[in-house]
């Protein structure tokens, strides 16, 4: 055996980026960080619609059907609104965890939840109308992007709307544990970036499309 | 990262929640919603001078929401998140981009009604 088998270093690893304290590692940021690099993941993505967008907005099309006529801007500002207000009130959900405060974190996280349901709803009423005006996805390049974006976002809301649900019920029954706590900022990640992919649906989706 | 693990409410990333912040994220983002959807309709601009706005008015909302509601910046807790954030900025604009150049001489060169 060589000399650097037999001995052990009784020292712990230095400060460092992969062992920064070896008898407390910090999961819950483990957690958070291997989410975050997920989100980026999912934020390529919605680069990869946007990007058809941009082309079958003004190149293809097999249908008279124009996006100004779909499409009313100010409209679109009320799911905007809903879905801002749903992660402000997801935000002072956060606050109250902090605080330790779990009746006022389940009350805001209940507030998030029914926005975000609002906003869904809406979504269904809006595009409900677009299909009885046969302006459905079959009918034009720009068409089947316009729902596929639209509902590719809604669909991240309806699973962060699960997750809510599921999170609401996990933390009143076991209460701030390391690992609903490590759920729970994985599930704020995860909704507030929501808000930040509608600001470009909003924009280069609804407003640019009529302009 | 350094917090006390037996009370996971001591993490970095649980303190660093700010009712300040996410209104001010919240009043950002509609007021820069607003003022666009404003710019689209309210006045006869030219399709570039609107197409500019929308462009100034999306990075304001969305970089300050960025910033705002995840509290990014060079901390310990917070600065890998921040480092891979930047790094995926550029990846997100040159796939939508190079995406929509290619498509445009595409489009010039063989496309039917080119």
């Amino acid at each position: 055996m060589s000399k650097h088998d037999t001995q052990h270093s009784p020292e712990p690893v230095a400060s460092g980026l992969w062992q920064p304290e070896p008898e407390h590692p910090d999961s819950i940021g483990l957690r958070t960080l291997g989410f975050w690099l997920y989100m980026m993941s999912d934020a390529m993505i919605f680069a990869g619609l946007f990007a058809a967008h941009g082309v079958y907005l003004r190149a293809y099309g097999g249908s008279d059907i124009t996006a100004a006529e779909v499409i009313d801007p100010a409209k679109g500002l009320i799911p905007t609104l809903l879905l801002f207000t749903s992660v402000l009130a997801f935000g002072l959900a956060s606050v109250a965890l902090k605080n330790d405060d779990r009746s006022r974190m389940l009350r805001w996280m209940g507030a998030s939840w029914i926005l975000g349901l609002a906003f869904l709803g809406e979504e269904v009423w809006e595009f409900s109308g677009l299909a009885g005006e046969d302006a459905v996805p079959q009918a034009s390049a720009f068409l089947s992007d316009f729902w596929t974006i639209v509902w590719v976002h809604g669909a991240h809301v309806a699973v962060g709307l699960i997750w809510m649900a599921a999170m609401l019920v996990q933390i009143a029954r076991e209460g701030y544990t390391e690992a609903t706590v490590g759920r729970f900022l994985n599930l704020r990640i995860f909704w507030f970036f929501q808000a930040v992919i509608w600001v470009f649906v909003y924009t280069f989706v609804y407003l640019m499309g009529v302009s | 990262m350094a917090h006390d693990e037996h009370n996971p409410l001591t993490h970095p990333e649980v303190r660093n929640a700010s009712t300040g912040l996410y209104v001010a994220a919240f009043v950002l983002g509609m007021a820069a919603m607003g003022i666009a959807c404003l710019v689209t309709v309210g006045f006869d601009l030219s399709q570039v001078t609107i197409l500019t706005w929308l462009a100034v008015l999306a990075a304001v909302a969305s970089l300050g929401q960025l910033y705002l509601l995840f509290k990014l910046d060079l901390s310990r807790a917070m600065l890998w998140h921040t480092v891979s954030l930047v790094l995926t900025i550029p990846l997100f604009f040159m796939a939508i981009g190079l995406t929509i150049f290619m498509f445009h001489y595409l489009e010039a060169r063989v496309m039917l009604g080119s």
